[in-house]
């Protein structure tokens, strides 16, 4: 009688998953195909691809880790927009048919796995750690980098990125520029400059201060918006052009 | 030149050209706001206030300023397109000379013709 | 300038997926900013022909009273009327959303990093970015009607 006793298929609907599929090993060009799952409240994209991996196709290819947002692992396009699978539910999105494309802008190795190893070489670009100029007294440090609270709010929003790559998917300038540093590489830059501990900055400026790097940002705010995290990237990167600008290291804002 | 002082020009000249092209646009576009006042629109394009306008130095000078950053502004623009569209190949390095040659070649045109222009108004 | 390497090859055949000028335009589901960023791309290419036809047919002044009569000549004509007001909007809106980047780019009125609470909201959500944002759009829509009357309906 009541909603309790029914199954997963009694009181689950049904909703149509068109996956982008690709093997190379197997030579042809790319196709969608589509699976059937029963989607009740709360289920995510994710558990939808684990359901079609378990009970339709165990071909079919994805990352997963952590399942809760933290890992950055699951990103891929859903309904055109970059998101976390295991941050979307499928309910919500109001739609009969629900499209599973790769991260654009990424090289795809194999259905929904996208290599991202040229998005850590841009992030690797941008010396993504505390620099110290002397660096003996940083490898055998006497003590603690204090940082009062003011210090680390400057940088601490940015700190967040778990580098999931959904801002590099959704910025315009890396849809045609294969040499732009990315939204993520350039918010890290202004997040290890901004530090107090850190004393990289200038080191950082002409790696930025490049044709493909701050400056082909036009503040389409895309990444932002997909960001899953709330790291605001498209923020840390106009802070970052006026702290090139100006040629100082961003201090925080008393 | 590094790319941040290009990128700052860039931006100085969006601010400059808010100004000349608002009173570019409203001297001769606009009935309601006539500078000066009185002229229609026919006869502030007829070559009689043509040679007017080019009496004065001032006005040959800065129409000089104003297609300069105009052009500095346009070329600067389109090549971060071009740049962007070829990730600096160098298919994209030779469209930027290209595009670099076209906005000079404008300039050294239009300069000709405002002081070729002024100097047989003054001379004349 | 820095050399960048393309980044390491992955030894595994893959499909290249970059989004390209599609991407770049823009797909659906995005926020306004990011289609604003099309549109003054778009403007701003509309606005550099112009620019060089410009120059060229207004150079004709040097060349003595017949030539600029003949160049002004063939510009008028009711297609060219409409065509330089939709030329007005082309530059208005360039010129407006140009005034909204100009400060946004410089880190000017957005604001300071914040720690990002659920829902996330970005730094050009914030009330200031905002007001700008609506400000722009409203100058664009009020020189619009001004622009309408004066060109259309006050005659010149």
């Amino acid at each position: 009688m009541s909603s309790q006793t029914q199954t997963l298929e009694e009181k689950a609907q049904t909703i149509v998953f068109k996956i982008f599929r690709y093997d190379a090993s197997k030579g042809k060009s790319p196709t969608f195909r589509s699976y059937k799952v029963p989607v009740v409240r709360g289920m995510t994209v994710l558990d939808a691809l684990l359901y079609i991996r378990q009970n339709l196709d165990p071909t079919i290819s994805f990352r997963v880790s952590c399942r809760m947002g933290i890992c950055g692992s699951c990103g891929m396009l859903i309904n055109m927009v970059p998101r976390l699978a295991c941050q979307t539910q499928i309910l919500p999105l109001k739609a009969k048919v629900i499209e599973l494309a790769p991260l654009p802008n990424f090289p795809v190795i194999k259905d929904l796995v996208v290599d991202m190893d040229g998005f850590f070489e841009k992030h690797k670009e941008v010396k993504p750690y505390l620099y110290r100029i002397d660096r003996a007294e940083q490898e055998n440090p006497k003590g603690e980098y204090l940082q009062t609270p003011q210090e680390l709010e400057a940088y601490l929003q940015f700190a967040y990125c778990i580098k999931c790559g959904l801002c590099y998917s959704a910025c315009p300038t890396t849809a045609t520029d294969k040499k732009f540093l990315g939204p993520q590489a350039l918010s890290q830059s202004y997040r290890y400059s901004a530090d107090s501990r850190d004393q990289g900055f200038k080191l950082r400026v002409p790696v930025v201060d490049d044709p493909h790097g701050l400056w082909r940002c036009h503040f389409a705010g895309a990444c932002s918006y997909v960001c899953p995290k709330g790291v605001d990237p498209a923020l840390a990167i106009q802070l970052m052009k006026k702290a090139v600008i100006t040629g100082k290291k961003p201090l925080p804002l008393r | 030149m590094r790319e941040s002082t290009l990128w700052l020009a860039f931006m100085i000249s969006a601010i400059l050209l808010i100004g000349f092209g608002a009173y570019h646009i409203l001297y001769f576009g606009s009935a309601m706001l006539s500078i000066p006042p009185g002229q229609t629109y026919h006869e502030k394009i007829s070559y009689e206030l043509v040679h007017e306008r080019a009496k004065s130095l001032f006005f040959t000078v800065m129409y000089v300023v104003f297609l300069a950053v105009a052009l500095y502004h346009a070329t600067y623009g389109i090549r971060s397109s071009i740049l962007e569209f070829t990730s600096g190949s160098r298919k994209g390095k030779v469209a930027v000379l290209v595009l670099a040659a076209i906005a000079i070649l404008a300039f050294i045109y239009g300069c000709y013709a405002v002081i070729v222009t002024h100097l047989m108004a003054v001379g004349g | 300038m820095a050399r960048r390497k393309p980044g390491r090859r992955s030894l595994l055949k893959t499909y290249p997926n970059l989004e390209g000028v599609v991407g770049w335009a823009g797909s659906i589901g995005f926020n306004l900013e990011r289609y604003l960023y099309t549109l003054h791309r778009v403007t701003g290419y509309i606005m550099f022909i112009y620019l060089l036809l410009h120059v060229f047919v207004t150079s004709s002044r040097a060349f003595g009273p017949e030539a600029w009569a003949a160049a002004m000549g063939s510009l008028s004509g009711p297609l060219f009327h409409i065509g330089e007001f939709i030329l007005f909007l082309v530059v208005l809106f360039h010129g407006a959303n140009g005034i909204r980047l100009f400060l946004a780019e410089l880190g000017l009125g957005l604001g300071r990093p914040a720690r990002p609470v659920y829902p996330y909201r970005p730094a050009f959500r914030r009330l200031l970015p905002k007001v700008i944002l609506y400000i722009i759009l409203a100058i664009w829509v009020i020189f619009f009607a001004l622009g309408y009357y004066d060109w259309f309906l006050l005659g010149v």
